[in-house]
């Protein structure tokens, strides 16, 4: 790695952006995953749920906890590191970033202290509305900054005067060409992410033979939203590729390993590749006769756009591309075969017995996270070399910071970022380790305004004040 | 024999049968027959999965 | 309307609110190297727990409304300050996993105290360097920082750092004062009898020192004489009740005067960086981004300000009165 700002810069960006989007998006499915489980509570009055809907609690609350530090730490980053690219962009992506901290901050503020800590405080109803609200804000949340990411992909609705954005149109820009294929792709991923977690730790505690009750109705719940999430998921991704292919094409020629302009027919389906950026060629590459031409153009001797079609100095590195998009993909096929398996298993009414499928399931556990990031990097590499898409170059968006400052930095956030992922797996595996019965009805984080609404604490409060002191 | 052979055969359409019906579907789901079959296919996929979650439950789950 | 002007004085507000509410519970972090008794120890972090993670929300609303508002100031003022900026974010996110193992793990506490304050401090000073390096002037050409990243670790600055870190102290001392019982009741007002005069003289060094440092400041005094006079009275009038008070009933009084002594103390700095947003080198206007994304963030800011200020505001009151000695987890 070479001591280049420009690298150095993206390097540092890219780590703390990807240790970030793990947990927003285990916030947004969990979110979701809770509000569906206390409405199944209400209705039912199940006590079942009640301990799913406790256990999770814990869980999301950590979880949302680290997003925001490393959230924050990202709102500062557009500067520290792409200052040129905060100049340009800030009229658009600005506000939609404001909006999107506003909005976590109003659904914070508002909802999340009583769904954390009120149970007992507030009827089971506004309860109910507290974990919908939630829910809610962070789809919101995803909404905005996946706006502004899409108009870095797919800029709209401005225009350039005397060397700065001026907002022509505000709905172009927020809506712009790729906004609404990729909003449902990620919320998706989302829910797909809190279904393979909720079904993995039941299939964990079913192999354990613990706490039966509880990891069955997991895991009938989690394969349940897989199954039908994942079918919504692969159709999204497909109507999203052929978007990309007319917004981006750079990155879809990336993104299959071809490189001549044409390639051989009929296309195979490459799974491996070693690309030579340099030669423009790949050294080797292991594919699905075939399957290339079947997937890619929808026919058996289709030819496939390959990389040589854009010109060298706007091509991605094809590795990066490449792989980010496999694994996404692979996972998704990976997937799609557990929720296919667990449908044909339910039909034999074998779901909580067959112990292969219970260790495939514990296996898929932390797959829509991993998906998740093959995906972001897909998006984020494939868009260079620009930052924004056809207008401005990453090189020619980094700070004026030297080599070695950014080197020492990216240092310090590895090991502080460390620290917090520590911090939160072993939380994670007590929980775990605890079960489901000793959850409690509150969450069990600390240290935040939303203790403000702890039943004891609350009784404590008022009666110090009580004694007038 | 024989009664070990029907089994294993049993065994066998029982890995084929959802496997093929599992990438046919995927194909379909992702276009290859066309877009109308993509989108015939995925409210097939989607309704099929809520139709059998909500008729078969799984065992143990008695409600 | 000058829209301009009134998105710079919602990034002055926030920066404000930021400074008053996570003050004290950086000064009370910063308190805990000083207190050896364990008990007190708990005691303090306790005043501090119901209400401390919010109050950095007001961090993230300046930033955001930089880079919405003023892009040309946010890209300016990111690399001009890199290196105090990450240092305080990361040690922001060091005190918030601190204060959860904290909670978490029982056995390790007394090292997590110090985490907890050493993350504090240098959030702090980071803080006051930050400041300081504004006052002395960001190297700028066009609209890019042309300085070196190291230029905010000046003497100057380093007397800034000392400056807030001393100030925040102040107030969390007022803020113990106000909060807690006991021997820490006695800790925290001998803390503020040091803390106090070391404030009130670094404030003023600060003061006359950056007459010479920054001519831009030589001229605000001499554009508004009147205006910087009386707040410089202001913060010397706190300053001596605050003093007055230390000890005595109402247990308030205190941290009243510490907020009106730094709230007057950040009016002094508005004066002297005013129309400027990069101080004395870019102003509000130039530094403005397109009039439709000032407009979208108003509406945003106007919407959800109210909202966090009323939730805030009934948390505090909620927790009002002294802290429980037995801390909240006494009836878990």
């Amino acid at each position: 790695m070479s001591l280049n700002p420009a690298t150095l810069a993206r390097v540092q960006f890219a780590f703390t952006v990807s240790f970030h989007i793990i947990f927003p998006t285990m916030s947004i499915g969990l979110a979701m995953f809770l509000a569906v489980i206390e409405g199944l509570w209400l209705k039912t009055k199940d006590d079942l749920y009640l301990q799913i809907y406790r256990f999770w609690l814990s869980i999301f609350a950590m979880g949302f906890g680290v997003g925001v530090v490393t959230g924050i730490v990202l709102s500062f980053e557009f500067g520290l590191g792409f200052a040129k690219f905060a100049q340009l962009a800030g009229p658009a992506v600005g506000p939609m970033i404001a909006l999107e901290v506003l909005t976590s901050f109003f659904l914070e503020a508002g909802f999340l202290g009583i769904m954390l800590f009120g149970m007992h405080r507030v009827g089971p109803k506004l309860h109910f509305f507290a974990t919908c609200m939630v829910a809610l804000g962070t789809l919101l949340s995803a909404s905005w900054i996946l706006s502004a990411n899409s108009w870095m992909q797919t800029p709209d609705g401005v225009a350039v005067r005397d060397g700065r954005l001026v907002v022509i149109n505000w709905w172009h820009v927020v809506n712009n060409p790729s906004w609404l294929v990729r909003l449902p792709h990620m919320l998706s991923a989302a829910y797909l992410t809190a279904s393979f977690l909720v079904a993995g730790v039941g299939a964990w505690y079913l192999l354990q033979g613990k706490h039966l009750a509880f990891a069955k109705k997991s895991v009938a719940l989690g394969t349940a939203f897989a199954t039908v999430l994942i079918a919504g998921q692969v159709f999204i991704g497909d109507i999203l590729y052929g978007t990309m292919l007319k917004y981006q094409p750079s990155k879809m020629q990336a993104a299959e390993g071809f490189w001549g302009k044409e390639s051989a027919s009929p296309a195979p389906y490459y799974w491996v590749i070693a690309p030579d950026q340099k030669g423009q060629r790949n050294r080797f590459a292991l594919g699905i006769p075939y399957l290339g031409s079947i997937w890619l153009t929808h026919s058996l001797h289709g030819r496939v756009e390959g990389l040589k079609n854009t010109p060298r100095d706007a091509q991605p590195i094809m590795g990066m591309v490449f792989y980010g998009f496999r694994i996404m993909y692979g996972i998704a096929i990976l997937m799609f075969a557990v929720a296919t398996a667990s449908l044909w298993l339910r039909w034999k009414r074998r779901l909580f017995t067959t112990r292969w499928f219970l260790r495939c399931l514990v296996t898929m556990t932390p797959s829509g996270i991993v998906a998740t990031l093959g995906g972001w990097y897909l998006a984020e590499t494939g868009r260079q070399p620009w930052v924004i898409f056809g207008m401005l170059r990453t090189i020619d968006a980094v700070s004026p910071v030297p080599a070695q400052t950014l080197l020492a930095t990216l240092i310090a956030f590895v090991c502080i970022y460390a620290f917090f992922v520590t911090a939160f797996l072993i939380f994670i595996a007590r929980i775990i380790r605890r079960g489901p019965e000793s959850a409690s009805i509150h969450a069990e984080a600390s240290g935040s305004l939303k203790n403000a609404l702890r039943r004891q604490v609350l009784d404590r409060a008022n009666a110090n004040a009580a004694v007038g002191r | 024999m024989l009664k070990n052979l029907s089994s294993t055969f049993t065994k066998i359409l029982g890995f084929l049968v959802p496997v093929l019906v599992g990438v046919t579907f995927f194909f379909a789901i992702i276009g290859v027959f066309g877009l109308g079959i993509a989108v015939a296919g995925l409210l097939v996929a989607v309704i099929g999965a809520v139709v059998l979650v909500r008729r078969v439950p799984a065992e143990g789950d008695a409600r | 309307m000058d829209i301009p002007l009134l998105c710079a004085g919602f990034a002055a507000l926030s920066v404000t609110f930021y400074v008053l509410l996570d003050g004290f519970d950086l000064g009370v972090g910063a308190l805990l190297l000083l207190q050896r008794h364990e008990k007190s120890r708990d005691h303090m972090v306790d005043s501090i727990t119901p209400t401390w993670d919010g109050n950095e929300t007001w961090l993230i609303m300046t930033g955001v409304t930089l880079l919405a508002a003023f892009p040309i100031a946010y890209g300016i003022l990111m690399p001009a300050l890199y290196i105090p900026i990450i240092v305080m974010l990361l040690a922001l996110g060091l005190r918030g996993v601190s204060f959860e193992f904290r909670a978490q793990m029982k056995r390790y506490r007394r090292r997590w105290d110090v985490i907890f304050a050493i993350g504090s401090i240098a959030a702090a000073s980071m803080q006051g360097l930050i400041l300081g390096a504004l006052l002395e002037g960001i190297s700028v050409e066009g609209s890019t920082f042309s300085g070196s990243v190291f230029d905010c670790f000046r003497p100057f600055s380093v007397l800034c750092a000392i400056c807030v870190l001393a100030g925040y102290v102040v107030l969390g001392g007022c803020w113990l004062q106000f909060k807690a019982t006991a021997q820490l009741h006695g800790f925290s007002g001998r803390t503020l009898r040091i803390a106090l005069p070391l404030f009130v003289l670094s404030f003023f060094a600060v003061g006359g020192m950056s007459l010479f440092v920054q001519a831009g400041i030589l001229a605000a005094w001499q554009d508004h004489p009147v205006l910087l006079g009386t707040l410089s009275c202001i913060v010397l009038l706190a300053a001596f009740i605050l003093f007055g008070s230390i000890g005595k009933r109402p247990d308030v009084r205190p941290l009243i005067a510490g907020l009106v002594m730094i709230a007057a103390g950040i009016g002094g700095l508005a004066v002297l960086v005013f129309p400027t947003i990069v101080p004395f080198r870019i102003s509000i206007w130039d530094a403005s981004s397109s009039r439709l994304s000032q407009i979208f963030l108003l509406t945003g800011a106007i919407v959800v300000t109210p909202v966090v200020l009323g939730y805030s505001f009934f948390a505090y009151w909620v927790f009002r009165g002294k802290t429980p000695e037995k801390g909240w987890d006494g009836y878990e």
